[in-house]
């Protein structure tokens, strides 16, 4: 069960079946020379085997996402986390077949409140970086802590009130700031009930908390 | 930076002046929003051009110090990247501030040689002037920033 590496200096194709046709496909677009940002996949085989409490394959993950982080740190020159030139990570689900609609995505991962102050020396751009770290908030409370997508929903809807704006494309950066802080709040605020009431794996409880920096 | 104004006024020196260069550079390109407001639809191509790297200009020099403001904050901390960051945005800003500049005297010569009605030229001329002083005040603020980034290696 080894992860597979699409991009950079990687040229080499993978079966939709081991890693998904969405990966499967790009990485057939890095062979033939087109541009595609560095990624890498957990091949499917591992979902399954996790989902069956296979230790292992468990332990194969946590080694997967340590390298395959730095692989990506390595090809982007940049580092995860990081306070001056964080890498931002999108994480797709992918399956042999199009399942549309139905699999997850988390975005920006890796954009701690640290990494927000790389990304403005990176970009220039503090409304970006505010933009991101909701995104990813958004993303993160809504797939991987169960919020439901409504919290969010209500919180933004309020602030584009009271600014009295009509869509968050008109958001300022100081804005997009309060919003994070009250999203950060919702996601906090559920980690912390849903680690007295379900979790019991501490190791988890201290990625969560990590994860959202 | 501007909502903590009441907080470092007294308290800092060097970071009031930074602040204050900003919120002019900020009054400047608020002048341009309102001056582009008026200006004609039918631009003639050759005012359009220097116009458009007088924008590109405000652009840049706004990002330049942003990035270098999030850089200098991190100085105190001691990591040398930092410094050459800041320092490094510092550049940008007096760069963007010198090609400002060749575009905004670039319009004016064009306007004063060139045939045009004092209803197209103005808004164009004038909205030129207030992004070229925008990038003006931020070449101030990096200057200021330069100073202050070498009062933190120094302290």
């Amino acid at each position: 069960m080894q992860i597979a590496y699409i991009g950079s200096d990687s040229t080499q194709q993978y079966p939709a079946e081991v890693v998904g046709s969405k990966a499967a496909n790009v990485a057939r677009m890095a062979a033939l020379g087109l541009p595609v940002p560095p990624a890498f996949v957990l091949p499917i085989s591992l979902c399954s085997a996790v989902v069956n409490g296979d230790a292992a394959a468990l332990e194969s993950v946590r080694r997967g996402l340590t390298d395959g982080i730095k692989f990506l740190e390595k090809a982007t020159r940049k580092t995860f986390g990081d306070r001056s030139r964080p890498v931002l990570v999108s994480v797709r689900s992918g399956a042999a077949r199009s399942m549309p609609g139905m699999l997850d995505t988390v975005l920006d991962v890796g954009c701690t409140a640290a990494a927000i102050r790389g990304l403005v020396r990176m970009t220039g751009n503090p409304t970006f970086a505010a933009d991101c770290r909701c995104r990813f908030l958004e993303s993160y409370g809504g797939t991987l802590l169960a919020i439901d997508r409504a919290a969010f929903n209500e919180k933004r809807n309020a602030l584009l009130a009271a600014e009295r704006l009509t869509s968050r494309r008109n958001f300022d950066c100081e804005a997009l700031e309060r919003l994070a802080r009250q999203y950060e709040q919702t996601s906090r605020m559920k980690a912390r009930c849903w680690a007295i009431t379900r979790l019991t794996n501490l190791s988890q409880q201290r990625t969560r908390f990590t994860a959202l920096g | 930076m501007i909502e903590t104004r009441s907080e470092i006024v007294g308290a800092d020196r060097n970071l009031e002046r930074l602040v204050t260069e900003i919120e002019n550079a900020i009054d400047e390109l608020e002048q341009a929003a309102f001056l582009a407001s008026l200006v004609p639809l039918e631009v003639p191509p050759e005012l359009l051009e220097p116009l458009a790297d007088l924008s590109a200009a405000g652009v840049v020099a706004t990002e330049a110090a942003a990035a270098g403001a999030a850089a200098a904050g991190e100085i105190p901390a001691g990591h040398h990247a930092d410094t050459e960051d800041a320092l490094a945005a510092v550049g940008r800003l007096i760069e963007v501030e010198h090609k400002a500049d060749a575009a905004e005297r670039r319009m004016t010569a064009r306007i004063m040689t060139g045939e045009y009605t004092i209803k197209s030229a103005l808004p164009v001329l004038e909205l030129a002037r207030a992004l070229e002083r925008s990038t003006d005040r931020l070449a101030t603020f990096g200057h200021l920033l330069h100073e202050h980034v070498l009062a933190d290696l120094a302290a």
